[in-house]
């Protein structure tokens, strides 16, 4: 994350932290620990070496060296998964930056204009019930 | 005395905290700055958080959550539910819920609490706003309490 970032604007959850369940900001967030759920981001989300992330992830940019289980990605800039990372999960981004040594299984697909935000502003439920595939293969 | 002595070592605590969180900003490379959890400003948190490390609190927390270190909760905080920590430092806002502190609980001025409390020992400070109610714990009932939440951790 960049030096000249106030470290007390930056959300945080650091090793040895669990959470699981939903977290909006409208600021940016660093993740070391595991987290379970959705998250929802206009900033940008870090997810160090040791972050465990499951759920979805709803963000405007996302730097990823941790490990992904289960999940989606829904990233309105960039999405860089860094060499140290493990993703097991569905990617969506406008642009898409991966390190040698990514580890990554899944789809990959370019956001279409208006899905971001169209996600974005819709309920935790409702995402969960309209699954994204088949929503894709309507247009 | 008893008093006077009491109170020095609580400003010694907050000015521990205040130094801790100043070296953290002066100096964002520091491996520790990333040990402290924190819910910012414009963040909402809605579900279990357990951590085995300090948390500030300046946004909104709604659910439970498990502290093995010390909780501190600024004053624009809003918080809703449980808490089981090991110290609290409490400026914000409690909605409604339980506030479990395995050492201690203290008010700091302003703060608006409406639930109860739960403590080894209590500290409150003047122009502290509290309606609920309190109790010291009896031995081993933290455990038993936080056992839900702190199992997240395992």
């Amino acid at each position: 994350m960049d030096n000249n970032v106030n470290l007390n604007e930056v959300s945080r959850l650091s090793a040895g932290t669990t959470f699981k369940g939903e977290i909006s900001t409208s600021g940016d967030i660093r993740v070391d620990g595991k987290f379970d759920g959705r998250l929802t981001s206009k900033g940008r989300l870090v997810a160090g070496e040791s972050a465990v992330v499951n759920g979805d992830v709803i963000c405007q940019n996302v730097d990823f060296s941790g490990k992904m289980d289960k999940g989606t990605f829904y990233v309105a800039d960039t999405l860089t998964l860094k060499g140290t990372c493990s993703v097991n999960g569905d990617l969506r981004y406008k642009r898409l930056q991966v390190d040698l040594d990514a580890k990554i299984t899944g789809n990959l697909r370019a956001l279409q204009d208006n899905e971001f935000s169209k996600l974005a502003n819709q309920p935790a439920h409702k995402a969960e019930a309209e699954p994204q595939p088949a929503k894709t293969e309507e247009k | 005395m008893m008093l006077g002595r009491k109170n020095n070592v609580s400003e010694e605590t907050e000015k521990k905290t205040e130094r801790t969180i100043i070296t953290m900003s002066a100096i964002p490379t520091t491996p520790n700055s990333n040990d402290v959890n924190r819910i910012a400003l414009g963040s909402k948190f809605t579900g279990d958080l357990a951590t085995e490390n300090d948390i500030r609190i300046d946004g909104d927390f709604e659910g439970r959550l498990y502290c093995a270190g010390r909780l501190v909760v600024g004053e624009k905080a809003v918080l809703k539910g449980d808490f089981f920590c090991n110290n609290v430092d409490f400026s914000g806002k409690l909605t409604a819920g339980n506030i479990y502190a395995q050492e201690t609980l203290s008010l700091k001025p302003n703060c608006t609490i409406t639930g109860n409390l739960f403590f080894k020992r209590f500290q409150v400070e003047l122009d502290s706003r509290f309606t609920g109610s309190c109790k010291v714990l009896a031995e081993g009932e933290f455990a038993k309490v936080s056992a839900p939440v702190a199992a997240m951790l395992k």
